[in-house]
């Protein structure tokens, strides 16, 4: 088969695989994910199998970096993943991330997943407080937390992302240091630090909505991430990304091509993978539910000859018009708070600079002192990270997007 | 008196449509709510008018807004077949109106295109406020009155009492007023049989050149003005050369039809009749509402009165949202204003919100239907500024100006002295709201001169009080006061000087001429808290902290600030969903594009608005 346009043979690209299952649902939680549906994952592990095997037909890629991500990808077996990793082509040096929860692997599990290729634990610890952990609804103690960066140590994974969280309910700056303080004890590789968003529909809305939990207060927030930036600049880490930081050279390489909006294939259910064609680009979108993703993979089903990774779990398409890609490029590059947006990459894949294009609005944030650029790269200034929003909205077109069927 | 001496043998007799002393044009007026746009349901269904399947609620309520509010807010006519009790058949003309006194001008206009008046009066509630003022503007128009009892159905009816209350008024006999359930379709024939008896025929010689009265019109994108119209005199045919005695414009009808109630062309209208012209014109400024057509080739000596020309109450500026905007609502405007002849506007500037319109409204809730109009019929995204009542300026030296916008105010040094617009009003309700109703007057102004007792238990108290005190919400305390019972009559009585100042707000230290208004001196600090305190409410966070103030002169009467935004960052983006965070991004700027940008702050519309919801106290 002809490789896609814009796809160089033997071009690398970030894989996402989406693992949608859990033991049971936080209470913030509103992501593509199932409780109680455990008994598929093999069959889902098979669909899985067959779309990246559908994938591997229509062109010559190979895996950039691997990321399983959930759900709670750690309810994979070791074989599992395995099995999984064979379909790509793998290189030495390749990022393999999943994410796991506490409370789900032992030391056996670990060494397995270790085997089977996994050299990046990203672990949902959230909190370091039990009080925040339960009205988190997380399923695990801060004990289990402990016990899995114990065991994945010795299981040899040598690159550990936590994740935590700030701006939950009740949550000052001594309890947030206390979370701050657990996870360096910890000694990871890499923290990401995510604002609470309460989402509608989720028992914790339901919870702040009738009262029985004070709603979070956004300034409150604003003072926690301030406060964790002194913390971990302190402690030597990175600021790379506005909710990402890192010890030097561990940034995470599958999410920087989001940031970058470069190519990624996004596998299994609810998975989004993200096509550049020339200047412009195309988004896809997997079924939502697990069984009828297992459904659209069944064998015999085909999907026409296309120049986009799209296979049958594909449900929507949505192409991005220039303008559009563009805008994208520039409020994703700018969440990376050192590498920023290149003016090379932009020019590579746009044919014009950025600051050309955007010479307006570029101006007008530059006199507001929210955005500076040099010869190589345009980021946001410190001031202008926690309203980054307000930045970004400069960059949007007039028209919207439209959205295209399968 | 001149006789057109040969106009008999050149001009043409229209006979063919209904004989004139077969035809009866009557409106239906009331106080609002009293019913009559179910009357009129009534009316169209027992006359076969239309059919069960075409009915519903108010049917001749056909515009949106007035379905969702469940109001009448244009006039709308309707021509009906009407086979008598007598064997005769007759056209009826009905033209169903308005009751809330902001459109009392509709009213007027539906008026003069009939000979009688359906006056609808509630069962329950008796006389109104509206259903005095209506009845004498018809009293005043000549019609003849018919009056109708409604309601009946309802357990707390006491259609005898407001029999008697309305012959107290009319004179005539208690027991032979029509009590009717429009609701329920009691006794809708009696109320046919009364049209006919009792509303004289037109009167208009067919022979004579002719003349139409167009009372209203409205916009047609492909036949262009639409005049409605009353043949006093005359007659004329689709093919029949017109012109307008006003303005002079020449009108060759593309359409001509009668209301049935949807426009239904036919081949010649004759005096006595009601019909539509579609003109063809394309520009709106030939058709006037109030002008007279004739022929081109045998015009009348002179055109028929026309309407008395409205005066506005109050004024507020409107704007487009997007300064690119202004031409479509400029049109959009120009259009409205054929369908509403109460609408007045002239172009005017302002420094915070640059090219819009002063426009003049016959009351708040006609503002708001205007507002209403423009964003939904024509698709705009407008702000309007707080309304404000037309003062007259003494200047040193004699000189006097108005202005209705508070901005336009000249300095303080150069002014003699401000005078406002006050009202006669009377407040119509049940004795037990004495009370409450008179300490709400005089705290705002207001001076109590007279009362009267129309009726055992009811009473009407009389008050001369300042326009401004009773535009913004004076209405809905009043109601609220006396547990919906009191309603409300207005006239212009008089200009009067009072210690009245202007009120600057100034936002990030500049002001906005847009929130300027003008307060008596006395409630300039209480206003001045309450409106600074709604704006904070009302003007989101931004980027850096915002201070508000309310000023007058040097005086600073309140501060507050908005803050800062601390955080506005997104989350997580959960396997590299960018469409999620993008539609976020497209739906926090589709917000701010809906405000207004002054100086570097991002000001939502309602915050033009902010002083209607000042909270008392
Ligand atoms: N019970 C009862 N309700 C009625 C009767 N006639 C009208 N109504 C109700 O009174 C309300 C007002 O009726 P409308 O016909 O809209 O009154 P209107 O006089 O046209 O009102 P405006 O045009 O807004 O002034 C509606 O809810 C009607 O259903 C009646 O005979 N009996
Ligand atoms: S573990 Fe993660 S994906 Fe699973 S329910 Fe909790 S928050 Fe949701
Ligand atoms: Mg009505």
């Amino acid at each position: 088969m002809r490789p896609a346009n814009g796809i160089l043979p033997a071009m690398r690209v970030a894989v996402y695989i989406h693992v949608p299952f859990c033991r049971r649902r936080c209470r913030y939680c509103d992501f593509a994910t199932w409780a109680a549906l455990e008994g598929l994952i093999p069959a889902y592990l098979g669909a899985v199998r067959a779309e990246l095997s559908r994938l591997r037909q229509w062109a010559d890629w190979k895996a950039g970096t691997v990321y399983f991500g959930g759900g709670t990808p750690s309810l994979l077996k070791g074989h599992q993943v395995g099995r999984l990793l064979a379909q790509i082509q793998l290189t030495p040096d390749l990022e393999v991330s999943l994410e796991a929860n506490p409370g789900t692997v032992g030391r056996p599990e670990l060494e397995a997943l270790h085997r089977a290729g996994v050299n990046r634990l990203s672990l949902g610890m959230q909190s370091g407080n039990e009080r925040e952990l339960r009205m988190l609804g997380r399923a695990h103690t801060h004990q289990a937390v402990v016990d899995a960066v114990r065991d994945a140590r010795a299981a040899g994974v040598g690159n550990l992302n936590l994740d935590l969280m700030y701006g939950l309910p009740g949550q000052g700056r001594r309890q947030w240091k206390r979370s701050l303080d657990a996870a360096l004890a910890l000694q990871p590789e890499h923290l990401s630090l995510y604002a609470l968003s309460v989402e509608p529909g989720t028992p914790l809305s339901d919870d702040i909505e009738s009262g029985r939990i004070v709603g979070p207060d956004p300034d409150r927030a604003a003072d926690l991430y301030d406060q964790a930036c002194e913390v971990l600049m302190r402690e030597g880490f990175e600021h790379y990304e506005v909710s990402n930081w890192a010890r030097p050279g561990k940034a995470c390489l599958h999410n920087l091509a989001y940031w970058r909006n470069d190519a990624y294939l996004g596998v299994g259910a609810a998975a989004v993978g993200h096509w550049p064609v020339d200047q412009a680009g195309w988004r896809l979108r997997n079924v939502r539910h697990p069984q009828e993703y297992v459904a659209r993979l069944q064998p015999g089903v085909e999907v026409d000859a296309s120049e986009l990774p799209i296979s049958p779990a594909t449900d929507e398409r949505e192409y991005v018009p220039a303008d559009w890609a563009m805008a994208e490029t520039m409020f994703m590059g700018l969440r990376l708070l050192e590498e920023g947006v290149e003016r090379d990459r932009f020019r590579r894949r746009f044919g014009r600079d950025a600051v050309d294009v955007y010479t307006a609005p570029l101006s007008e944030l530059h006199r507001a002192g929210l955005i500076t650029w040099d010869d190589r790269r345009l980021r946001l200034t410190p001031r202008a990270v926690m309203t980054a929003n307000q930045v970004f909205e400069a960059f949007l077109p007039e028209a919207p997007v439209r959205d295209v069927g399968p | 008196m001149f006789a057109p001496v040969r106009s008999v043998s050149i001009g043409r007799c229209y006979n063919s449509g209904m004989e004139q002393s077969h035809i009866r044009n009557f409106c239906i007026i009331a106080h609002i709510d009293h019913g009559k746009s179910t009357l009129a349901d009534r009316l169209l269904e027992a006359t076969g008018t239309l059919t069960a399947r075409e009915m519903q609620e108010q049917v001749l309520d056909t515009m949106d807004l007035e379905r969702e509010k469940g109001v009448t807010i244009k006039a709308s006519a309707v021509r009906m077949d009407y086979t008598a009790a007598d064997g005769e058949q007759y056209e009826l003309n009905l033209i169903d109106t308005p009751g809330h006194v902001d459109f009392s001008y509709e009213v007027s206009r539906a008026l003069a295109a009939c000979e009688g008046a359906l006056l609808v009066v509630d069962a329950t509630q008796g006389i109104e406020a509206q259903t005095l003022g209506n009845l004498y503007l018809a009293l005043d128009a000549g019609l003849e009155v018919v009056p109708v009892v409604n309601k009946i159905d309802l357990d707390s009816a006491r259609p005898e009492e407001v029999a008697h209350e309305i012959c107290d008024l009319l004179g005539g006999d208690p027991d032979e007023v029509v009590r009717v359930s429009a609701k329920e379709g009691t006794n809708v024939s009696a109320v046919l049989e009364a049209v006919v008896q009792q509303v004289p025929p037109p009167s208009g010689d067919r022979a004579k050149p002719t003349r139409a009265l167009i009372f209203d019109s409205h916009y047609d994108a492909y036949k262009g003005v639409i005049a409605y119209v009353r043949v006093v005199d005359g007659g004329f045919a689709r093919t029949d050369p017109l012109r307008m005695m006003v303005t002079g414009a020449p009108v060759d009808p593309v359409e001509i039809g009668i209301f049935g109630p949807e426009m239904r062309p036919v081949g010649q209208l004759a005096a006595g009749e009601v019909g539509y012209i579609a003109t063809g014109l394309k520009t709106v400024r030939e058709c006037r509402v109030g002008d007279t057509l004739t022929e081109r080739n045998r015009p009348a000596e002179a055109p028929l009165p026309g309407y008395r020309s409205v005066k506005p109450m109050v004024f507020a500026g409107i704007y487009p949202t997007e300064g690119e905007d202004y031409g479509e609502l400029r049109d959009a405007l120009e259009k409205l204003q054929l369908n509403d002849a109460s609408l007045v506007y002239v172009p005017e500037t302002s420094e915070a919100l640059n090219f819009g319109f002063r426009c003049g409204f016959l009351g708040l809730f006609h503002m708001d239907i205007v507002q209403e109009r423009l964003e939904r019929e024509y698709d705009l995204d407008i702000v309007a500024t707080a309304p404000s009542v037309q003062y007259q300026v003494a200047l040193r030296g004699g000189r006097v100006v108005e202005i209705s916008r508070p901005s336009d105010l000249p300095d303080e040094s150069s002014i003699e002295e401000i005078r406002e617009p006050w009202m006669h009003i009377q407040v119509f309700m049940p004795e037990q709201y004495y009370g409450p109703v008179m300490e709400l007057v005089t705290k705002r102004r207001g001076v109590f001169t007279k009362q009267e007792y129309p009726a055992p238990g009811r009473v009407i108290l009389y008050f001369d009080i300042p326009l401004a005190e009773i535009v913004v919400d004076f209405y809905d305390k009043l109601k609220s006061n006396t547990r919906g019972y009191a309603s409300l009559d207005y006239e212009f009585a008089e200009y009067r000087a009072d210690k009245l100042v202007k009120m600057e707000v100034l936002l990030n230290k500049q002001p906005v001429d847009a929130l300027a208004l003008i307060v008596h001196e006395k409630d300039a600090y209480h206003r001045g808290q309450a409106l600074v305190s709604q704006l904070k409410k009302l003007i989101p966070r931004q980027q850096f902290e915002v201070p508000i103030q309310a000023v007058v002169g040097k005086h600073v009467l309140s501060r507050a600030n908005v803050k800062a935004v601390r955080k506005d960052v997104l989350a997580k983006c959960y396997g590299g969903d960018v469409t999620r965070k993008r539609k976020l991004l497209e739906k926090q700027k589709a917000g701010k594009k809906r405000m207004k940008r002054i100086g570097q702050v991002s000001v939502p519309q309602e915050a033009f608005m902010a002083v209607l919801m000042l909270e008392d106290e």
